[in-house]
């Protein structure tokens, strides 16, 4: 059985200019995976390349108030001008989220799970095995049934992640052979 | 050394390049009992058992050392069950090749096939060519378009923008007497035997198109019939001895020979074509081409596929089938395995001859698939459909729960008592999985708007801590789902919906808020979001135990921690009894699940299953929409107006409503109580005595659901009034069901003021 593993994630439900603000700072030790123009999910420590995250994240979901942000010349910089850190990005990216749209739903989510395929084993057991046309240039996020199993395919030169809801990953599991 | 097959027992050899059809030929054997062979894949006239797989086309099976033939039997079908010894092998991963293509053409060694890919190939199309004297078997076309192949590799599924069909003609055959006899040859089938070695023997070609290459005698005229040589006539050697023709003088004489030979012209090759009526399929050259039609049959086998002869055509047409398609359908002419590709023009000319106004019908369609496939080809790449597991899918198997599918879930029938699981409800503590409720979060300015306008409850006075029960109704009024209404802020919710129900609802949802524009933000928690069920008269006592000091009261609602979880924790009841529904983190369910279980362990607690669960609420009356509803359910029919409120501005389903509430009604749910067992759930509800719309033993309705109450000692079940009673009408008090007598009583049927819910 193809190994699996829970993600934890923050989902995001807002305006569509709302989520490229926020997604345009995020560190690069966070993937976020649009799944639609107003919703995108942040996966904090899921970096491609060094296998699935293990231990649960304790990340916690920012309590801001969007009404004391000044938003205006806001910069990814402390005074000395030093980068942030990863955190810090992250929470600003949320901070200016908030800010663009008070309406926003940001949520943790750990009902979704991942695995993780090599190039070859992208080659051999997904490539001609889903049945929509899998974008041509890499990286790329995509989506339909593999297996017969709704997921979630996000694509790199190197590797690839298959994300399904944690309530179909013992079937997909199953099914890859 | 030349492989050698099995024909029929016998071992029989063969030379490279060989088709089953030739080699069995070679030998002089026909493949099948008789009929004309085209040898190109068009007819059906060589199909036979080809290791273990029947109506496989010989003439396109190349043959194999070792392979197994049975010729199919005379009368009847082949047995639908493969030999054992012989059977076909079925891949343990049937798994599919998809590819993405630009152009698919078929028929890419036909003349107009290569000067098409040439010419696409000049344009900087991406071209893939198929073709079956390359291993590619196209078996379908589809809706998208997509091209299924067989190759020996498996099978393929191609994803094409265009397909270009160019598969060519084929080449008709004779409808007249003695047709079905062995020696019947198409002008191609004989040059590609004569070209294979084999001597055809005394032969006479008829017809204008001549045979290349072939030592034969040439007759000018029309074939009239077929006779076997003498004394074969219900012989087993059913071969043709002579041929009667009608010369072109006008006189019929009669000819020697054993093989007759063919040319009487050509008909599309269209079989894939008139699967695909789709803008992206194109058909060119002979395959798209209109030819000349045979003369109109007078006699003879003209669908040879399907046993069906000119005179059964003739009595169809007495009877009214006057059409093409009405006639295939009436004679089953068409239906077997060349599709029409051999009867097809025959039938077209015998019904513009019956007609006599030179109307031609267009050919009727065609059906996947054009190859006899088995049944692993056909399904590979076909997937059970996926059933989600909760979180708590591992914990529910350590107790023994007896699993089932429900609403596209696994979850828990039983665990091994569902009595137990009743008492330990009604009398102490219990948890449920609920996991697989609808979960929704409505978030923004609008939120209030657009749940006023998609639920018939008021929404606005439900107070930031406090829930709802509501009702979904589609435009047409009728009842599609219900759930609870949460508002967690002046501009926050959370909804929930049946289990069943929640991809549809939050579809729903989706749809309307996009097509009125409201300001609001939506997510589907329903799988990020497990649930658990604490019900019970110790149910408040079990949470106390894991920190929640004062529970919700009854329909309310807060986030608190249960045993260090974080749950929102809702009280409501389904099962009659005081109940706390605690939605927290998937990840974190088996914890908190194993918390209960513990705290709850010098109480009794026991954990319940949905048979359980089924009978506690209908002892309370509730209904689970789509066992007691029906498609048309409304609520007056269920007698939950009170959720329904007629005096707001608008809801989806109220313009029905107030239309239909002047239409005469004569369905209603009732509550039925009746001694002895539950009757099975769609039994039939008869009239038990004589009034205004029955007579004694007419079918009223049905049972619902039913249950046999441990605690009312009798069975309660909720049923449908259909026939035999309307509003204007007083409702009867007992009806007939399952040879008992039923007594109607108004739900619920315990607690019946609710006081152990709000406990």
């Amino acid at each position: 059985m193809h190994a699996h593993s829970s993600l934890f994630g923050i989902r995001i439900i807002a305006l569509p200019s709302a989520i490229d603000l926020c997604v345009g700072i995020l560190p690069a030790s966070t993937t976020a995976l649009r799944f639609a123009p107003d919703e995108v999910l942040l996966l904090p420590e899921l970096v491609l390349g060094q296998g699935l995250p293990g231990e649960r994240s304790e990340l916690s979901i920012l309590d801001v108030d969007p009404s004391g942000l000044d938003l205006t010349g806001f910069e990814l910089s402390d005074e000395e001008g030093e980068d942030f850190d990863d955190d810090d990005r992250l929470e600003m990216a949320l901070e200016i989220l908030l800010g663009e749209d008070p309406s926003v739903i940001v949520e943790t989510d750990t009902g979704m799970s991942a695995m993780m395929f090599s190039r070859a084993e992208y080659d051999r057991l997904i490539a001609s095995r889903v049945e929509w046309q899998l974008p041509s240039t890499k990286p790329y996020l995509s989506q339909g049934k593999f297996l017969g199993v709704p997921v979630k395919l996000y694509a790199t030169e190197g590797e690839a992640l298959v994300i399904c809801l944690t309530a179909y990953v013992h079937e997909l599991a199953e099914r890859v052979r | 050394m030349t492989p050698r097959i099995l024909l029929d027992g016998t071992p029989i050899a063969t030379q490279v390049g060989d088709s089953v059809a030739t080699a069995i030929l070679r030998k002089g054997e026909h493949p099948t009992q008789g009929g004309t062979l085209c040898l190109a894949g068009d007819c059906g006239a060589c199909v036979a058992e080809v290791d273990g797989i029947s109506w496989v086309r010989t003439c396109q099976t190349p043959v194999r050392a070792g392979m197994v033939i049975k010729r199919h039997p005379g009368v009847g079908a082949p047995s639908a069950f493969a030999s054992p010894a012989s059977g076909p092998h079925v891949a343990e991963d049937a798994s599919v090749d998809h590819r993405h293509v630009d152009v698919v053409v078929i028929g890419s060694r036909s003349t107009t096939g290569a000067a098409e890919i040439l010419a696409l190939q000049a344009a900087a199309r991406e071209v893939l060519p198929l073709d079956g004297k390359d291993g590619h078997e196209v078996v379908a076309i589809y809706a998208g378009p997509r091209v299924i192949v067989r190759t020996a590799a498996g099978m393929m599924h191609l994803h094409a923008h265009e397909v270009v069909v160019a598969t060519g003609a084929a080449e008709l055959q004779p409808v007249v007497p003695g047709n079905d006899l062995q020696g019947l040859l198409t002008v191609k089938a004989a040059e590609a035997l004569v070209a294979s070695g084999i001597d055809l023997g005394n032969s006479i070609s008829i017809g204008p198109i001549r045979p290349r290459g072939v030592h034969c005698n040439f007759l000018e005229g029309t074939l009239e019939a077929v006779f076997p040589a003498t004394g074969d006539a219900t012989g087993e050697n059913r071969r043709v001895g002579q041929i009667q023709v009608k010369g072109v003088d006008g006189e019929s004489s009669m000819h020697a020979c054993n093989i007759v030979i063919l040319g009487l012209g050509t008909a599309p090759r269209d079989l894939l074509s008139r699967m695909a009526d789709n803008p992206a399929v194109r058909v060119i050259g002979p395959a798209a081409q209109k030819h000349v039609l045979p003369a109109c049959p007078t006699e003879g086998l003209a669908c040879p596929c399907s046993k069906i002869t000119v005179e059964d055509w003739h009595g169809a047409w007495d009877r009214g089938f006057t059409e093409l398609e009405l006639m295939k359908r009436s004679s089953l002419t068409g239906t077997g395995t060349c599709q029409g590709s051999v009867c097809l023009p025959h039938l077209q000319a015998f019904i513009s001859a019956q007609r006599n106004d030179g109307s031609i019908d267009e050919p009727f369609t065609a059906r996947p698939a054009t190859r006899q496939i088995t049944l692993a080809e056909a399904s590979s790449g076909i997937y059970l459909d996926a059933w989600r597991r909760t979180p708590l899918h591992e914990e529910h198997l350590k107790l023994g729960a007896n699993m089932d599918r429900f609403g596209g879930w696994w979850r828990p029938w039983n665990y091994g008592d569902h009595i137990a699981e009743y008492w330990a409800v009604r009398e102490g503590v219990s948890i449920g999985d609920v996991s697989t409720l609808g979960k929704m979060v409505i978030q923004g300015p609008d939120a209030i708007e657009v749940l006023e306008r998609l639920y018939p409850t008021t929404i606005a006075d439900i107070k930031p801590g406090r829930s709802r029960y509501v009702l979904i109704l589609n435009e047409r009024g009728h009842l599609f789902d219900d759930g609870m209404v949460c508002r967690e802020t002046e501009d926050r919710f959370v909804l929930t919906f049946t289990s069943g129900g929640a991809s549809s609802a939050e579809a729903w949802v989706r749809d309307w808020v996009d097509t009125w524009g409201l300001d609001v933000r939506l997510v589907d928690r329903t799988h990020a979001l497990a649930a658990i069920n604490v019900t019970g008269p110790f149910g408040g006592e079990l949470l106390q135990r894991l920190g929640v000091a004062e529970p919700p009261k009854f329909l309310q609602h807060r986030h608190g921690d249960v045993a260090g979880v974080p749950c929102h924790i809702m009280r409501l009841s389904f099962t009659g009894e005081a109940s706390w529904e605690l939605h927290h983190p998937w990840d974190r369910s088996a914890e908190l699940w194993r918390a209960l279980m513990e705290a709850g362990r010098d109480m009794g607690i026991k954990p319940h299953g949905l048979q359980a669960l089924f009978g506690l609420r209908l002892e309370k009356g509730h209904i689970l929409v789509g066992m007691d509803t029906e498609m048309d359910t409304t609520p007056k029919r269920i007698q939950h107006d009170w959720a329904v409120k007629m005096n707001k501005p608008f809801f989806l389903g109220q313009e029905a409503l107030v239309r239909t509430a002047e239409l005469p009604n004569s369905r209603r749910l009732i509550g039925l109580t009746m001694n002895g067992p539950a009757p099975i759930e769609g039994m039939p509800i008869l009239a038990d005595a004589d009034f205004a719309g029955a007579v004694t033993g007419d079918i009223l309705g049905h049972v619902a659901t039913s249950f046999y109450s441990p605690l009312l000692k009798h069975t309660v079940a909720l049923g449908w009034l259909k026939r035999g009673w309307s509003e204007d009408l007083p409702l009867m008090e007992t009806v007939q069901v399952d040879g008992r007598v039923a007594t109607l009583a108004e739900p619920p049927f315990y607690d019946k003021e609710g006081k152990r819910a709000r406990a």
